[in-house]
């Protein structure tokens, strides 16, 4: 567990509710500098490899530089830890920051789409946490406390919880005791984390290592490099392309491990509960009104293993870069249990996507997806035609294939409460969209789809969109129509 | 449902013509005095006709195009925006979903009296609806209708 929370401990009253403002835990400054050391030496690598590789004066130089970097990373934790206050003050939290350019935000507990309380192992020596508070503005945690003690990020949980629920609303905890996690909902064994490791297996990065350690080895040794490359069989090039392969699978199932190691899902009164991590423990909360889209990914491996991925989205936009939004995600579901898992997370879904029968896009939009799936693969077919002359043309072929199987496959229902659709042959996705979450319905047409009497209809929610297949118009039209009232009950 | 104001027509035309000075024309002059170089003066003449006759239309006849396909109206429950000539979205924006509004005037909208109001959900990818060309006066009672409108926003 990232915090005591398992148990109901007592919170004692604290500072954090009088209402003064707060500083970050002294510790906060070790806690905050060694994770920002290592940034910055990893943003700063190529000098890094220029000092040890160079000789010289460049190489004094390049020392200079890397010296101001890691001064700069010192004096911004120092800065950050002497200038940033917090304080719970009517109700809302207050943070304010910065020395020349201040900065005061004020966030309403009412906006909050949920609450991460993080501990790394730096934060677990010291005995803290840090808290993440997301709200739908801006990219990133729009309140963020790098180091309190666990008893304050608890509390300060608790309060804004009361706050945002109202008090007395189950779940709350009236004398700011720690409430319990919930029902277990979910639990996530090694063995499955290795399969979802496996099934994720990134031959890109695998790529990208093997070009950068040839750039470097070039580098080093040009002569060795180059009578190394003359002298390689294939068999050994073979074996060294399947060794890199490997070895990216189990980069893979390492970054697996360390994200999602004994994940537990929870449900409580107050909403979902996501804990997470083996060296940085992460615990998500989340008010299940939040939720605006359920979207339940399958791979072909991990569909073959009898899993899939269950990813639950919420207005905040989570941090730059993050995909999919890390706060709410599940990364191996059993088949069988997607539908008793979408029914956790949208407790009113009226609709067993797995279950029922999807309504398929028009007969007509096959042309599209067959003439879409061979352009796709066309520029493929254009490379691969320097060695393989006409049979290259086989390619189009498949992406004309591939067009069908994912036409096939594609589906969507419109429930009074919630919107289904489905597509992906290799990839199969399925987005459930809860009607009552709808910011705006799209409806478009192209010359192409208007020549073959078709049109797409489109949700969009706080921070997603969501595609129905192409359809016939005047279906589309309905639909579209449909979509615009709002929902009953 | 509504159109634009029809000055819009001359605004959009005006707009495509100072596209058409700062960008098209010189990058159709160096193409044509090019393929004139190459081939002779009969060639370029050749290569530029069409195009010059293809940015004519497209400057002169689109916006009126474009204006016919336009529409927009407040409903009871929604704000309906229909647009584009090839490429046709008509999107609806349940009015207690709408987060802010913008009027917007560039220089040459001033000139011609004319107002671009934005609308703005939670969906947060970006303008969800957008009205150009239309009267000060009417896009500011528009606006002012729009952000009346209270309840729950979905978020």
């Amino acid at each position: 567990m990232v915090s005591d929370s398992g148990g109901a401990e007592a919170v004692q009253r604290s500072a954090v509710e009088t209402g003064a403002w707060r500083a970050l835990e002294p510790a906060s400054l070790l806690v905050n500098l060694i994770p920002d050391l290592w940034r910055t030496a990893r943003g700063a690598w190529p000098l890094l490899l220029a000092v040890f590789v160079g000789g010289g004066i460049a190489s004094f130089v390049n020392l200079l530089l890397l010296g101001s970097f890691f001064a700069m990373a010192v004096g911004r934790t120092l800065l950050h830890f002497l200038t940033l206050r917090y304080r719970l003050h009517e109700g809302k939290l207050e943070i304010q920051t910065g020395l020349i350019g201040r900065r005061f935000r004020v966030i309403d507990p009412a906006r909050i789409q949920n609450v991460e309380i993080v501990q790394n192992v730096f934060h677990k020596v010291a005995g803290l946490v840090e808290l993440r508070i997301e709200t739908a503005g801006e990219a990133g945690a729009e309140g963020l406390l790098s180091a309190l003690s666990v008893k304050d990020a608890n509390l300060l949980r608790e309060r804004l919880h009361g706050a945002s629920l109202g008090a007395g609303a189950p779940g709350v905890a009236p004398t700011g005791e720690v409430a319990p996690a919930g029902e277990e909902i979910l639990g996530i064994t090694l063995p499955e984390l290795v399969g979802y490791g496996v099934s994720a297996g990134r031959v890109g990065a695998v790529v990208l290592a093997a070009g950068v350690a040839f750039e470097v080895l070039g580098q080093l040794s040009p002569q060795t490099m180059a009578q190394g490359v003359s002298a390689m069989r294939p068999g050994a090039a073979l074996g060294l392309g399947l060794v890199a392969l490997a070895g990216g699978y189990a980069f893979s199932v390492a970054g697996t491990l360390l994200r999602h190691y004994n994940f537990r899902l929870y449900r409580s009164p107050r909403g979902l509960r996501f804990e997470s991590g083996l060296l940085t423990r992460r615990g998500v909360e989340m008010p299940l009104g939040k939720v605006q889209l359920v979207r339940v990914e399958e791979p072909w491996m991990r569909r073959l293993m009898g899993y899939g991925t269950v990813v639950v989205e919420t207005a905040a936009s989570g941090a730059p870069g993050d995909s999919p939004a890390p706060e709410g995600l599940l990364p191996m579901v059993p088949t069988e249990e997607n539908a008793a898992i979408a029914a956790v997370i949208l407790p009113s879904l009226d609709i067993d996507p797995w279950a029922a029968p999807l309504l398929p896009p028009a007969p007509r939009a096959l042309v599209r997806a067959l003439v879409g799936g061979a352009l796709r693969w066309a520029f493929v077919a254009a490379v691969l035609a320097a060695w393989l002359g006409p049979l290259a043309l086989s390619v189009v072929g498949v992406g004309a294939l591939l067009g069908w199987l994912d036409w096939r496959k594609q589906g969507w229902r419109v429930t009074p409460g919630f919107v289904v659709s489905r597509a992906g042959f290799l990839t199969r996705r399925t987005w459930i969209v809860p009607r009552a979450k709808i910011q705006s319905v799209h409806l478009y047409s192209d010359p192409l789809l208007r020549r073959n009497g078709l049109a797409r209809v489109m949700v969009w929610v706080a921070g997603a969109s969501v595609g129905l297949p192409a359809l016939r118009e005047a279906e589309a039209a309905a639909i579209f129509e449909e979509l615009k009232r709002r929902p009953r009950g | 449902m509504h159109s634009l104001d029809p000055r819009v027509v001359h605004l959009w035309r005006l707009q495509a013509l100072t596209r058409l000075a700062t960008f098209w024309l010189p990058v159709l002059l160096v193409a044509a005095g090019w393929v004139g170089f190459r081939f002779g003066l009969s060639a370029g003449v050749a290569a530029a006709a069409p195009l010059v006759v293809l940015i004519a239309v497209t400057t002169l006849v689109w916006p009126s195009l474009a204006w016919r396909h336009f529409r927009y109206g407040v409903r009871d429950d929604d704000l309906l925006v229909e647009s584009g000539v090839l490429f046709r979205h008509t999107v609806s924006i349940p009015l207690d979903r709408i987060q802010h509004v913008d009027t917007r005037q560039g220089p040459m909208e001033r000139a011609f009296g004319l107002s671009r109001l934005v609308v703005y959900t939670a969906a947060g990818m970006s303008a969800d609806g957008s009205i150009p060309g239309l009267d000060e006066a009417q896009a500011d009672a528009l606006r002012d209708t729009l952000v009346r409108r209270r309840g729950d926003d979905g978020v």
